[in-house]
C-alpha cells in the first residue's frame, strides 16, 4: 500500500492555487492584498509539511519524495513565499491578482514535480506545467508592449525547448525501453546497450539541451535577457530563480540517478556549456545599461558557475550538494535583486541602472540591501554568494575541472566590475533629485528577509551544506536501491506502448 | 582568557562597525566615540598578545579551534605566532591613529568609520587565521571596503577620478584574489583529507610540480596587493585618491597583507615552490625598490611621492622574503612594521598639511616648519626612517633585508641598495622644500599646527619609529622565534639532517657571489640559517 | 519491415510533414490553421498503422475534430486574423533551413544506424490494449495523468488572463498552440 502522506505539500499547493483563483473573484480580497498573504502562508505551510513528511517513492518510483526533493522544495517555496509577500504591495493589486497567485503556485507545483521526478515523464510534465504558467505570467503587465513580447518569446522558444526535451526523451525511451531513471541505469549496464550508445547520447544530449534552455545556459540563453527585461520584475524574480532551480533540479536528478557509462559526451557537453556561459554571460553583462537586462546576463553567467560543478561529474555528492546550496542562496539573492528593480521601477518608472543613482540618500535601507545583494552576486565574503561559489569550485576542482575553475575565477573578476558599477550608482554618486523615495513596506520586508538569509547563509553555511549532502546521498542511494524493484514497472510501461519493447 | 584574545581583536572592530550603522547620523560625537572604542579596544589585547607570547615555547599560541562546516573541512581556527602578534599590534596602533585622523571628517562619518572598522577586522582576521577559508574570507573583507572608502570619500587628482582609482584598485586586487582562490582550491584538493586547515595542510607533502605552480599563483595573487612590479599600478592612484585614514591603513597595513600572504601561504606552506621562484622574486623586488624610488623622485604631488615610496619599501619587504633565509625574513617582517608605522605617519602628516594648505603640490609649499613645528618634526622623523638612518626602525629593518639578500644573491643586494640612495635624495629634497624653504604668506593666511588629538597620534607614531630603532630586540625576537618555530615539520627535519653534513658558517655565502652558485646552494643557506 | 508497411509509413510521413511546412510558412494564419488538418490526419494514420486503435480514434476526435475547430473559431473571432499578414519568416530563413537540413541529416544518420529492438509480438486486440492503457493511467501513471490536468488548468487560467487584455492583440491561443507544437516542433 502506497503511503500518500508525502504528497501532502503537492496537494496543498494545488488546492491553494484553486482557492486563490476563486478568491480572486472577490474584489475585497484582491484589493486588500490578502491573496498574497494567503499564498505566502500556504507556501510556508507546504514547506513545513514537506520538511516533516516521511520519504516515499509512490507509484513504483514515478515520484521520488526524498531528501533531494525536500531540498528543492525549500528553494521553490521560499521563492514563492517571498515573491508573494512582495506582490502584496498596493501597486501590484491588479484585477488579475487571483490568477497571478494561482499561476505562480501552479508553476511552483510543476517545479516541485521536476525536483521529485523519478522518470522522464514526470520530469517533462513538471517542466511543461511550470513553463506554461510562466508564459502567462511574463505577459502580465498588459500596458507594456515589452511584456507581451516577453510572453511571446518565452512561449515560442519555451515550446521549442520542451519539444526538444520530448524528442530526446522519446529517443532515450526507444533505446532503453523505459522512462524511469533507475531502470535506465540498469538498462544501460545491460550488455545489449553497448551498441546503443550513439543514439542514446544523442537523446540525452537533447534532454540536457532542453533543460539548458530552462536554466538559460549559453547558447540557449538568448531569450533570457529579453524576457527578464520585458516581464514584470516580480515574475522575473521567480523566472530567474525558482524556474532556473527547477531546470537544475531536473538536470541533477536525471544525471545524478542515471549513471551514464563512459559519459565523456555528456561531460564534454556540460564543460562547453559551462565555459561559454560564464564567458558570454559575464562579457555581455558588462555593457548593459538596463538593470534587469544586466541581471539577465549575470544570471546566464551564474548558470555557468553551477554548471562547472555539474561538469565535474554528476555522480559525486559534492556536485549535487554544492549546486543545490548555490541555487538556494541564488534564489534569495536574485529575488532580492529583482525586487530592488521593482521598487525602483515603482518609484521612478525606470529600469535603467542610472535610476539607482544616489539611492543611499533617497532610501538608505534599500541601498544597503541592494549593495549586500550585489556583493553577494559578485561572490564577496562574508556573504552567501562567496560560500556558494567556493563550494561549487571545490566540487569542480575535485572533479578535475581545473580549467573551468580558472575561467570561473577570472570571469568573476569581470563580473565584479558590473556589480560594482551598480554599487557606484547607489553609493558613490549623489542623486540628481534629493527627495526620499517611497517603497512599499511589503517589498522592503521581502528584501530584508532575503538580505538576512544572504548574511545567514554566508556566515554560517553549515545547516545548508548538511541539507545538500543529505539530498545528494538521496539521489545516489535510490539509484542503487531501486534496481531491485525495477521489474514490475517494466511490465507497466510496456502496456502503454507495446511496440517499442526491446 | 588567552584563547579568546584573537577572536576579541577580530570581532571588536566588526561589532563596532555594526553598532555604528545603528546610530543616527546626527549623533556625531557618539559615532566618533563608538568608532574610537572599537579601534582602541583592540590595543590591550594586541599588547597582551605580544607580552603573553611564550617565547620559550614558540610556535602558534592563543589557539582557538572548532569545526565550522565539518563536511567541507572548514574550521574556525585562529592562532598567532611571533610574526602575527607583531603585525596585529601594528594594526591596532594604526587603526587607533586612523580614527583620530578622521576625527573631523564632515560627511557621512558614520558609514566611513563603519567601513574602516570592518576593514580592520578583516586585517586582524588575516593575521590570525589558521584556516584557508577564513583567511581568504578575512582577506576579502579587508580589501573590498576599499572600493567604497576611496570611491565615496576620496579625492580626484591629476586627471584621475576617484571612481577610476577605486575601480582599478578593486579589480586588480580581485584578479589577485582569483589566483589566490585557485591556489587555495589546489591545496584543498591535494590533501587527501580535504581540509582548509593550515596546520593539517602543513603536514601534507605537496609534490614539486604542484608547489611550483601553486607558489606562482600565491605569489601573483598576494603580490598584487604587496605592489610587485608591474602589478603595482593600482597603488599610486589608489593611495593618492584615498582619504587620509584610508591611506594610512592601506599603505600601512593592507599592503602588508600581501607580503604576509606570500610568507604564510607561499614560503611556509610551499617551500619547494619558493625555492624555484626565489630568483624571480628577488629580481622583481629589486626592480620595485629602484623603480619606486626613482618614480617618487619625479612626482610633484605629495601623496604620489609617498605612494611610490611605499612601492619602493614594499620592494624591500619582498626582497627580504625572497632571500628565504631567517635574516631576510626577519628583516622583511621588521620592514613591514617599520614601514607600516612610517607610512601611517607620512599619510597622517600629508592629510594635516593638505587640510590646512589645500594643496599637495610640493612646489607650492615652503617654510611650513615655523607654522606647524610638531608636524614638521614628526614627518622628518618618518623621512629619516624611510631611508634607514640608524637609530630609527628603518635602519634595522632595511639592514636585515639587504643582509639577507646579500647572503643569497649578493649582486642583487648591491643593486637594490642603490634604492636607499635615491630614497635619501627625494625624501630630503621633499622635506627641505616643504618645511624649510621660503614661506609665502600671501598664499597661506593661516597655518595652524596640529590639534591635540592629531598631535598625540602623530607623536606616538614618531616615537614608535625611534623606539623600535633604538631597541628592536623584543620585536626581532618575537619575529625570529615565530619564524623558526612554525616551519613545516619536513623542512625542519631536512634542516637537521643538512646541518650535520654541512656546518659551515652562514657568512660563507658571502664568498659565493655568483647567482648560479647561490641558486644551487639554496637549501643549504636556508638550513644554516634555520639552525643558527 | 516489409515493403508495404514501409510505403504506408512513408506516405503517412509525407502527409504529416508537408502540411506542417505549410502551417509554418503560410502568410495567413487562417490558412495555417486549415493546413493543420492533413497534418493531424497524418499523425492519426501513423497511429492506425501501428495498430494503436485508441490513439487513432483520440487523435481524430480530439485533435482533428475538437482542437482544430476551436483554433479556427478563435482565429475567426479575432480581429484582423482573416487578412493575410506579414511573412512568417525573416531574412535568416535560408540559414535556418540549412541548419535544420544538416541537423535532420545528422540525426537521421545516427538514428538509422542504431540497432533498434523491434518486437515480433502481434499487437493485442483493441479492447485489451485500451483496458491496459486505462489501468496504467489510473495506477502507475496516475501522477502524470493528474499533472496533465493541472497543466490544462494553468493553460486555461493563463489564456484567460492574456485574452482579457486592455488593448491590442494578444497571443490568445497560446497554451493550445503549445500542446500541438510540442509534437510538430520535434519532427
Amino acid at each position: 500500500m502506497t503511503d500518500y502522506r508525502p504528497l501532502a505539500p503537492y496537494a496543498l499547493l494545488t488546492i491553494l492555487a484553486l482557492a486563490v483563483a476563486l478568491l480572486g473573484t472577490v474584489p475585497a480580497a484582491r484589493r486588500s492584498g490578502a491573496l498574497g498573504w494567503i499564498t505566502a502562508i500556504g507556501a510556508g505551510l507546504a514547506l513545513f509539511i514537506s520538511s516533516q513528511s516521511p520519504e516515499a517513492t509512490p507509484w513504483l518510483g514515478m515520484l521520488r519524495l526524498d531528501a533531494f526533493s525536500k531540498a528543492c522544495n525549500v528553494i521553490f517555496l521560499a521563492a514563492l513565499a517571498i515573491i508573494s509577500i512582495a506582490s502584496t504591495a498596493e501597486e501590484h493589486r491588479t484585477a488579475f491578482a487571483g490568477e497571478f497567485y494561482a499561476l505562480l503556485t501552479l508553476s511552483t507545483v510543476g517545479l516541485m514535480l521536476m525536483g521529485a521526478s523519478g522518470g522522464l515523464l514526470t520530469m517533462y510534465l513538471g517542466l511543461e506545467l511550470s513553463t506554461i504558467a510562466l508564459f502567462a505570467l511574463a505577459g502580465f503587465s498588459k500596458r507594456e508592449k515589452r511584456s507581451a513580447e516577453a510572453a511571446l518569446k518565452l512561449l515560442i522558444l519555451g515550446s521549442v525547448a520542451s519539444a526538444v526535451v520530448l524528442y530526446g526523451a522519446s529517443i532515450v525511451y526507444g533505446v532503453l525501453g523505459t522512462t524511469q531513471f533507475f531502470e535506465m541505469s540498469a538498462a544501460m549496464s545491460h550488455p545489449h546497450a553497448a551498441g546503443a550508445s550513439a543514439a542514446l547520447y544523442f537523446g540525452i544530449t537533447f534532454i540536457v539541451a532542453g533543460l539548458a534552455f530552462k536554466v538559460a545556459a549559453v547558447p540557449f540563453h538568448l531569450w533570457a535577457p529579453d524576457v527578464y527585461e520585458g516581464a514584470p520584475s516580480l515574475v522575473t524574480a521567480f523566472l530567474s530563480t525558482a524556474s532556473k532551480a527547477g531546470g537544475f533540479a531536473a538536470l541533477l536528478r536525471f544525471l545524478g540517478s542515471v549513471q551514464v557509462p563512459e559519459d565523456r559526451t555528456i561531460s564534454t557537453l556540460l564543460i562547453v556549456l559551462s565555459a561559454i556561459s560564464m564567458i558570454v554571460g559575464n562579457l555581455s553583462a558588462l555593457s548593459q545599461k538596463n538593470f534587469k537586462r544586466m541581471l539577465g546576463y549575470s544570471g546566464v553567467a551564474q548558470s555557468g558557475y553551477i554548471l562547472t560543478a555539474l561538469a565535474a561529474g554528476s555522480a559525486t555528492s559534492k556536485t549535487i550538494s554544492s549546486a543545490l546550496m548555490y541555487l538556494l542562496l541564488y534564489a534569495f539573492t536574485n529575488v532580492a535583486a529583482f525586487l530592488v528593480a521593482q521598487a525602483i521601477h515603482d518609484a521612478t518608472g525606470s529600469d535603467q541602472i542610472s535610476a539607482l543613482r544616489g539611492l543611499h540618500r533617497r532610501r538608505p535601507t534599500l541601498a544597503f540591501c541592494a549593495v549586500v545583494v550585489m556583493f553577494s552576486l559578485g561572490g564577496i565574503p562574508p556573504l552567501a554568494g562567496f560560500v556558494g561559489k567556493l563550494y561549487l569550485f571545490t566540487a569542480a576542482w575535485d572533479g578535475g575541472q581545473r580549467c573551468l575553475v580558472l575561467i570561473g575565477a577570472l570571469t568573476s573578476v569581470a563580473a565584479l566590475y558590473y556589480y560594482l558599477m551598480v554599487v557606484r550608482q547607489i553609493y558613490l554618486l549623489d542623486p540628481e533629485d534629493d527627495r526620499k523615495i517611497t517603497v512599499a513596506p511589503a517589498i522592503v520586508m521581502a528584501i530584508s528577509l532575503c538580505t538576512a538569509a544572504i548574511l545567514a547563509i554566508g556566515i554560517y553555511p553549515r545547516p545548508f551544506v548538511t541539507m545538500g549532502e543529505a539530498a545528494a546521498s538521496a539521489v545516489q542511494v535510490t539509484s542503487v536501491a531501486h534496481q531491485r524493484e525495477a521489474a514490475p514497472v517494466v511490465a507497466a510501461s510496456d502496456v502503454s506502448s507495446p511496440h517499442l519493447r526491446p | 582568557m588567552n584563547e579568546w584574545l584573537l577572536t576579541i581583536t577580530i570581532l571588536a572592530p566588526m561589532l563596532a562597525a555594526v553598532i555604528l550603522l545603528l546610530i543616527p547620523e546626527k549623533q556625531g560625537l557618539a559615532i566618533r566615540l563608538v568608532a574610537l572604542a572599537g579601534a582602541a579596544i583592540t590595543l590591550p589585547p594586541a599588547i597582551l598578545l605580544c607580552l603573553n607570547y611564550d617565547r620559550a615555547k614558540g610556535g602558534y599560541q592563543f589557539v582557538q579551534d572548532f569545526a565550522w562546516v565539518p563536511t567541507l573541512g572548514i574550521r574556525y581556527h585562529v592562532a598567532a605566532d611571533g610574526i602575527s602578534v607583531v603585525l596585529i599590534l601594528l594594526t591596532a596602533v594604526l587603526i587607533t591613529g586612523g580614527v583620530f585622523a578622521s576625527w573631523t571628517r564632515p560627511d557621512r562619518t558614520k558609514e566611513f568609520l563603519s567601513l574602516l572598522l570592518l576593514l580592520v577586522g578583516g586585517v586582524f582576521g588575516v593575521f590570525a587565521a589558521r584556516d584557508l577559508f577564513f583567511l581568504f574570507l578575512f582577506y576579502e573583507i579587508a580589501v573590498l571596503p576599499m572600493y567604497l572608502l576611496i570611491g565615496v570619500w576620496g579625492t580626484s587628482s591629476q586627471g584621475r577620478t576617484k571612481e577610476y582609482s577605486a575601480m582599478k584598485l578593486t579589480l586588480m586586487l580581485m584578479a589577485g584574489s582569483a589566483f589566490i582562490l585557485v591556489a587555495i582550491l589546489g591545496m584543498y584538493s591535494y590533501s587527501t583529507v580535504h581540509t582548509f586547515d593550515m596546520d593539517a595542510l602543513a603536514r601534507t607533502k605537496f609534490d614539486a610540480g604542484f608547489q611550483h605552480w601553486a607558489f606562482f599563483a600565491v605569489y601573483v595573487g598576494f603580490g598584487i596587493l604587496a605592489g610587485i612590479f608591474p602589478l603595482h599600478t593600482w597603488s599610486p592612484d589608489g593611495h593618492a585618491s584615498a582619504p587620509t585614514a584610508v591611506s594610512m591603513l592601506h599603505a600601512g597595513v593592507l599592503m602588508k597583507l600581501g607580503a604576509y600572504g606570500v610568507l604564510r601561504l607561499g614560503i611556509q606552506m610551499l617551500p619547494q615552490g619558493a625555492q624555484d621562484w626565489s630568483f624571480v622574486m628577488a629580481c622583481i623586488a629589486t626592480i620595485n625598490v629602484l623603480y619606486g624610488a626613482i618614480s617618487a623622485m619625479g612626482q610633484t604631488d605629495l601623496k604620489y611621492i609617498i605612494a611610490y615610496s611605499s612601492v619602493s619599501h614594499m620592494g624591500m619587504v619582498m626582497l627580504g622574503l625572497a632571500s628565504l633565509n631567517p635574516v631576510g625574513i626577519n628583516g622583511a617582517v621588521m620592514q613591514m612594521v617599520s614601514h607600516g608605522v612610517m607610512t601611517g605617519l607620512f599619510f597622517a602628516c600629508v592629510g594635516l598639511i593638505y587640510e590646512r594648505a589645500h594643496t599637495r603640490i610640493v612646489a607650492k609649499m615652503g617654510g611650513f616648519a615655523t607654522k606647524m613645528p610638531i608636524v614638521a618634526v614628526c614627518m622628518t622623523v618618518g623621512g629619516l626612517a624611510s631611508f634607514g638612518l640608524p637609530a630609527t626602525s628603518g635602519f634595522i629593518a632595511e639592514f636585515l633585508c639587504f643582509y639577507g639578500m646579500w647572503l643569497r644573491y649578493p649582486a642583487l643586494a648591491l643593486i637594490a641598495i642603490l634604492g636607499i640612495v635615491v630614497t635619501a635624495v627625494y625624501v630630503l629634497r621633499m622635506m627641505q622644500k616643504i618645511f624649510f624653504g621660503q614661506f609665502n604668506p600671501e598664499d597661506y593666511h593661516e597655518l595652524p599646527d596640529a590639534r591635540t588629538t592629531e598631535r598625540v597620534a602623530i607623536s606616538v607614531l614618531a616615537c614608535c619609529l625611534i623606539g623600535i630603532g633604538l631597541y628592536p630586540k623584543p620585536f626581532v625576537d618575537l619575529i625570529d622565534i615565530g619564524w623558526r618555530t612554525t616551519q613545516r615539520p619536513d623542512v625542519i627535519e631536512q634542516a637537521r639532517r643538512q646541518h650535520v653534513a654541512d656546518a659551515t658558517h652562514p657568512l660563507a655565502a658571502l664568498l659565493t657571489p655568483s647567482v648560479h652558485a647561490a641558486n644551487s646552494e639554496t637549501n643549504n643557506d636556508r638550513n644554516r640559517g634555520l639552525t643558527r | 519491415m516489409d515493403t508495404a508497411s514501409l510505403l504506408v509509413f512513408i506516405s503517412l510521413g509525407v502527409l504529416t510533414l508537408v502540411p506542417a511546412l505549410f502551417v509554418v510558412n503560410s502568410r495567413s494564419i487562417v490558412h495555417a490553421g486549415f493546413w493543420l488538418l492533413p497534418c493531424f490526419l497524418g499523425v492519426a494514420g501513423l497511429y492506425a498503422a501501428l495498430e494503436a486503435h485508441f490513439f487513432f480514434v483520440t487523435q481524430l476526435l480530439i485533435y482533428a475534430g475538437a482542437i482544430l475547430v476551436l483554433v479556427l473559431f478563435a482565429l475567426m473571432l479575432t480581429r484582423n486574423a482573416m487578412n493575410p499578414t506579414e511573412s512568417q519568416s525573416n531574412r535568416l530563413k535560408p540559414v535556418a533551413a540549412l541548419v535544420c537540413t544538416a541537423f535532420a541529416a545528422g540525426s537521421t544518420f545516427i538514428l538509422v544506424k542504431h540497432p533498434w529492438a523491434i518486437t515480433t509480438d502481434t499487437p493485442k486486440p483493441a479492447g485489451v490494449q485500451t483496458e491496459a492503457l486505462g489501468n496504467a493511467l489510473i495506477q502507475n501513471y496516475a501522477v502524470p495523468f493528474e499533472v496533465a490536468s493541472l497543466l490544462l488548468l494553468a493553460a486555461l487560467i493563463g489564456a484567460i488572463v492574456l485574452a482579457k487584455s486592455d488593448r491590442g492583440p494578444v497571443p490568445e491561443p497560446a497554451p493550445l498552440a503549445d500542446l500541438t507544437s510540442g509534437t510538430a516542433g520535434g519532427e
